[in-house]
Formats: structure tokens, C-alpha cells, sequence
């Protein structure tokens, strides 16, 4: 976003609906933009908050990498490969014509800088890299933050990427059932080490019996769960049992 | 896409507040268009008060004929629909015409995990796969410490809409310079989703106004 300051008013009527708090006045009362915490969200455009039309969204015309801050976080962008517009995939709501989470796996979200906090991509790689260490990661491939991955692999970014701050990105990836617990160990000791906040969603496949394997886990390790879930109610067709 | 996974409140609280979405994969998204335009009469049949799909949201502010009408000429979606909700017995009730309708659309119930599971047995289908939220990790210090700002903010899961807007509309709802109604619906079209639910907004913004 850039500020045309020959229009603006210092009004600051879009200081108030930065979600991260990237507008801001100077010493001298003056509203700015501060690029370097703008994660290009454009919401303060789109919410038509400027009567004065100061409010440029550069959007599409971004340049790499700044345009990586466009993608994962404006809700108009679309990035290019993944499956439609949010950041990232459709995970386990259209399980039961894709059959991408089958039992015996359990598929993981770690959605960084969400609510509202932002992140850095090298926060991200910081948990990715370490994640990969375990040696049985894949990180989804049609999600953008794996698309900017230098090396999926060792879960590391490229270089460029790094210092980009975006409003959220989604670390998804699936593993074992058997491997649920020793994850959940390493997703703790990335919750200390970080400069940010992560949503976590974890999905499952229900068994034969009605629960779901992520659950007893969760509740051996002393793992709050809310009490609000998104549940798949089966009626995609045709239907993967 | 996990937006509507994380909605944070009491489990008191969610009892207001449900979101079904019906979502097209490669595999059925082909023709699904008229699939996604009856999901949403069904949606405003059974009392739903926000409709959202990838690129608009649409918000019940008059009557159900008028929503109905506007919803037709907003709606081009072919992958991803939604509807939110303010009753268990609505969402009960959209979910068994859902069934009935039979359309082959993968269909998503986000709430309160028990009250879903008896939804689904009432109109005769049940849990395929379960999405569960483990909450909020890492700084703490970086998020809403407003429980009901928190609440607020979480109902759009893309975080479109910011902690210093809601104070400021609290504070002009306290001031008398707007109703908790006019500001919960400014915030609710900042969620280009539609799946901030506006009445649930409207109490808990009323809730941190009283505590200004």
C-alpha cells in the first residue's frame, strides 16, 4: 500500500482498520505507512475508509518479493497453483471425495501470525526447518507457503523470501498417527521459540468406532482442545469411505 | 482454508453461532454453480444470517424475500459457499433439507463439536473427518488480551478485522455516537467471507462498550 500524502488529510480514519497496526503517525502527528510492517492485506483500501482517495493498492503490480505479502494475506489475491483463493488448501472439508487424509494419518495446520499478530517467513522457516529434521515431513505442495520454499525438503525459504511479513501462512503437512505425539513435542518447543503466534488445526479421519485419532493424544499430553470443530458431514459424492 | 476453525468463546457463547459451508473439489466442481445457488435458498430458508462466498458477502438486514433476491444476483461461485447461523434447531433443520437435496457437494459444519455430532444423527448422516482447533500458540502477548475482542477478531479467519477498530466502535457505542447494531455490521463487511456472524458481533461489542 502507498500513501499518496498530496491527497491525504492526516485524518486517521485508516489507522483503525490496519490489523497490524502498520499505520501510524509521526513525531509530527503526520499518518504513514510503514512498509515494513504493511503486510499488503489492502483492507484499509477495500474498506473504502478514505474519503479523499489517498489509499493506493499496488496489489498485482507488487514486485517479487514483496509481492509474496500481497498474496498471503490480501483476500482478493489469488496465488498462482494453489486451490482458490485463502492461504491455504482445502484440507479436511472435502476429505470425503479426496480421501487425502485416510486413516492412519493425521493432517496438521500451523497457521503462523494468526489472529491478527503477522508473521515473518523466517519465522515460519525457523518451525519448517525444524519440523523437517524429523525426517518424515512432506509439506503440502499445493499450499503457497510450501510454493516459496527454496528446498520442501529441509523446509527451508528462499533467501528473498525471508524478511517478507505477511498476515498469516499455513505450514500444513501430515504424519503418521504413530508419529502424532513426537510432533506435537517438537510443535511446543517451535510455540517457545518464535516471535509470533500460531493457530493450530489438527484433522483426522473419524474411525470405524466414532473417534477420531488426534483426540487421545491430545488429552495424554494435557492438550486443550476447543470446543468448536469443522466437521466434514460426508455428503460429497463420490464418496471415499 | 481454515477460517472458520478457530472462533474463539465459551462454549455458552458458540451456541450462537454456527457456519455450514458446502465446498466443490476438481472431482464434482464441474456444473456444481446451481449446487452452490440452492445450498444458499436453502441456507436463507432455514434463517441464516450471513452468506459468503470466495469473492462477496451478503448480510439478512430486511426481509428473507429481499436477501433471497440479492443473493441470486450476487452469486457466481462455483467452489466455495457459506452461511452462518444463530440456533442449533436452524442449523439441525438445514442440514437434513442439505441431506434430502442430495447434491454430492462436500458439506462442512463448524461449532460446537457434540451439538454437530447430534445434528448429523438427526438427519441421518454422520462425521466423515474431524477438523479440531488447538488453540492459540507462542506470544500471547501479541494477540486481543480482550477476551470478547478476541471473540470479535477470530470470526474472520482472515484476520481482516483489527483490535484498534473494534475499541474504537466500542468507544463510540458507549459515547452514543453509534449503535452496537451499525458498528457490528461495519465489521462484518470488512469479512469479505460473510462469515462474521453480524448478531453475534453486535452483543459482544455491546459486552466491550459496557466495560469502557
Amino acid at each position: 500500500m502507498i500513501m499518496d500524502k498530496s491527497k491525504c488529510v492526516d485524518c486517521g480514519l485508516c489507522i483503525e482498520r490496519c490489523p497490524v497496526k502498520a499505520i501510524k503517525r509521526d513525531e509530527n502527528n503526520k499518518v504513514y505507512i510503514d512498509r515494513d510492517e504493511c503486510v499488503e492485506c489492502c483492507i484499509c483500501y477495500i474498506s473504502k475508509c478514505c474519503k479523499k482517495d489517498a489509499l493506493i493498492k499496488e496489489g498485482e503490480d507488487l514486485p517479487w518479493p514483496r509481492k509474496a505479502r500481497y498474496w498471503m494475506s490480501c483476500t482478493q489475491a489469488v496465488f498462482q497453483g494453489s486451490e482458490g483463493p485463502g492461504r491455504g488448501t482445502h484440507e479436511c472439508k472435502t476429505n470425503d471425495v479426496t480421501g487425502r487424509y485416510p486413516e492412519g494419518v493425521i493432517g496438521i495446520g500451523m497457521e503462523f501470525g494468526r489472529p491478527n499478530a503477522g508473521a515473518y517467513i523466517f519465522d515460519i522457516e525457523k518451525a519448517s526447518q525444524r519440523l523437517a529434521k524429523l525426517g518424515y515431513i512432506t509439506f503440502e505442495r499445493r499450499n503457497p507457503i510450501t510454493m516459496m520454499m527454496s528446498d520442501p525438503k529441509t523446509g527451508t525459504f528462499k533467501d528473498e523470501t525471508l524478511r517478507e511479513r505477511i498476515l498469516s501462512g499455513i505450514l500444513e503437512f501430515n504424519v503418521p498417527e504413530e508419529k502424532f505425539e513426537e510432533v506435537m513435542n517438537v510443535i511446543r518447543e517451535i510455540a517457545g521459540d518464535i516471535h509470533t503466534v500460531f493457530s493450530l488445526m489438527v484433522c483426522g479421519k473419524v474411525r470405524a468406532d466414532g473417534t477420531v485419532p488426534q483426540r487421545a493424544v491430545a488429552e495424554k499430553m494435557g492438550i486443550e482442545i476447543r470446543p468448536n470443530s469443522k466437521n466434514n458431514v460426508g455428503l460429497g459424492r463420490p464418496y471415499i469411505a | 482454508m481454515t477460517h472458520t476453525l478457530h472462533r474463539y468463546g465459551t462454549k455458552e457463547e458458540l451456541t450462537t453461532d454456527w457456519v455450514v459451508l458446502q465446498l466443490a473439489s476438481p472431482v464434482n466442481a464441474p456444473g456444481s454453480e446451481p449446487k452452490m445457488h440452492r445450498f444458499c435458498e436453502l441456507a436463507i430458508q432455514n434463517n441464516c444470517v450471513s452468506l459468503g462466498g470466495t469473492k462477496t458477502s451478503e448480510f439478512l438486514e430486511g426481509s428473507k424475500e429481499n436477501f433471497m433476491k440479492t443473493c441470486a444476483t450476487g452469486k457466481d461461485d462455483t467452489m466455495a459457499v457459506q452461511a452462518t447461523f444463530n440456533t442449533e434447531a436452524d442449523v439441525a433443520q438445514f442440514l437434513k433439507d442439505l441431506k434430502e437435496a442430495d447434491m454430492g457437494i462436500s458439506v462442512v459444519v463448524s461449532g460446537l463439536t457434540d451439538n454437530v455430532e447430534q445434528m448429523c444423527k438427526s438427519a441421518g448422516t454422520k462425521f466423515h473427518s474431524v477438523t479440531n482447533s488447538f488453540g492459540i500458540w507462542g506470544r500471547q502477548d501479541k494477540i486481543p488480551q480482550n477476551k470478547d475482542v478476541l471473540s470479535i477478531i477470530t470470526m474472520c479467519g482472515h484476520s481482516m478485522i483489527s483490535e484498534t477498530h473494534v475499541l474504537n466502535l466500542a468507544e463510540k457505542i458507549k459515547a452514543g455516537r453509534t449503535t452496537a447494531r451499525k458498528a457490528a455490521m461495519e465489521l462484518a463487511y470488512d469479512c469479505v467471507c460473510g462469515i462474521v456472524n453480524p448478531d453475534r458481533c453486535e452483543r459482544l461489542l455491546q459486552a466491550v462498550a459496557d466495560t469502557l
